[in-house]
């Protein structure tokens, strides 16, 4: 999928994330990082090796008032923050994660629950899952070994994406007919 | 499974309550209520000024391990007197949670209700029983000891739940079947709890022997 390539490519321009004090002494865990700092020039990076139109349906990019691609909101803004949800430790990514909505639009709670790290940190906390209300408390409790999703688009969720969830969770829940789905 | 929503700033180590805390919290009661989500309970971790202070200390002047056992002692507490969203009470210790989980069993009460006690039953017995014996493994320096402590939490963990279902089957059957033929359960179930039950009393001699050695 050129999505996650492109997911990969910005995770691999990443500059390094520390924790905000007072935790600033803790090396933040594994998938959380800021983007390039050089904002321009990684839109110029990505422009090089992918179509314009890639980019958009990947959600790294948005279109200006003049037609030209920006880099997503998320990723532009100085303290951008994102954390790249795997299927394993060799895969790309299949998500970003950013406050609000991820970058394919789906429920951040769902991508961090997709992630490969988090069936093992969940059955080391007696599958207990923390729900955090920022991206950066969810990097501290991640880094402490709590098994921690976002809660950005919970007050939205049903449908398709909790059955998908819960499936995720390895929750009971009924099966719902495709028109349901839909 | 339990959804604990974090109620507090971590990041600045203040009380300070997510302004869309009640927004979300009100969607997952209704997800629960309504259309039997799956989540078996939701609740809100709340540090009390004391666990704050605690933090504030142990970030300051610990290690990850000060800091995780600070926040998880909070995190239990806080979660003990949390009411489930479906209006009753969480059980406070393992005992009670295995014994309000026994007693829904001759009564064909709904999924939900049952599951949310079985996940009451699971965390309860994990803060109890298997966190302290994990929390000795870590501190253990000798690593065939820290071993041994791992393992006894695992059989712990096994032998305890599968105790409590035997003991819910056999209720089941003595309902089904009358009194009578009560013990009329697979014998291997039997001598697979006892053979657990051995592991662990020979596990509890092994750590008492390498550590009299």
């Amino acid at each position: 999928m050129t999505e996650n390539k492109i997911y990969e490519r910005v995770a691999a321009t990443k500059h390094p994330f520390k924790l905000p004090a007072p935790w600033a002494h803790i090396r933040c865990a594994n998938g959380f990082f800021r983007p390039m700092l050089d904002r321009a020039r990684l839109l110029a990076e990505l422009e090089d090796k992918f179509a314009r139109e890639e980019l958009l349906a990947s959600g790294v990019a948005v279109l200006n008032t003049t037609a030209a691609l920006d880099l997503a909101p998320a990723l532009a803004h100085e303290s951008a923050l994102v954390f790249a949800a795997r299927r394993s430790e060799t895969a790309w990514p299949f998500d970003l994660v950013v406050e609000g909505p991820t970058l394919q639009g789906s429920s951040a709670m769902l991508a961090m629950v997709g992630d490969y790290r988090m069936a093992d940190r969940l059955s080391n906390h007696g599958d207990h899952l923390l729900v955090a209300f920022s991206l950066i408390d969810a990097a501290i409790l991640t880094t402490l070994g709590f098994p921690t999703a976002l809660a950005s688009g919970i007050d939205h969720l049903g449908g398709r994406h909790l059955t998908v969830l819960c499936k995720a969770l390895g929750l009971d829940r009924r099966s719902l007919s495709d028109a349901e789905l839909d | 499974m339990t959804l604990t929503l974090v109620g507090w700033s971590v990041a600045a180590l203040a009380p300070t309550e997510p302004q869309a805390l009640q927004t979300v919290q009100d969607h997952l009661r209704n997800l629960v209520s309504y259309m039997g989500s799956g989540f078996g309970d939701v609740r809100v971790w709340k540090p009390t000024t004391g666990d704050l202070n605690r933090f504030a200390f142990c970030v300051a002047n610990g290690d990850a391990l000060d800091i995780t056992a600070a926040l998880t002692d909070s995190l239990y507490q806080s979660c003990r007197q949390s009411i489930c969203l479906d209006g009753t009470r969480v059980p406070e210790t393992y005992a009670e949670a295995a014994n309000n989980w026994m007693k829904m069993q001759p009564d064909p009460l709904d999924a939900q209700r049952k599951k949310i006690a079985w996940d009451h039953v699971e965390r309860l017995q994990y803060s109890e029983l298997i966190a302290p014996l994990l929390v000795w493994a870590r501190e253990t320096v000798d690593p065939a000891q820290r071993n041994l402590a791992v393992t006894l939490a695992n059989v712990s963990r096994t032998y305890h739940l599968q105790s409590l279902l035997l003991a819910a089957d056999l209720v089941k059957k003595a309902r089904e079947k009358g009194a009578n033929n009560s013990w009329a359960l697979p014998k291997e179930e039997y001598q697979q709890q006892l053979a657990l039950g051995d592991r662990l009393v020979a596990l509890t001699r092994q750590i008492q022997q390498s550590s009299a050695s």
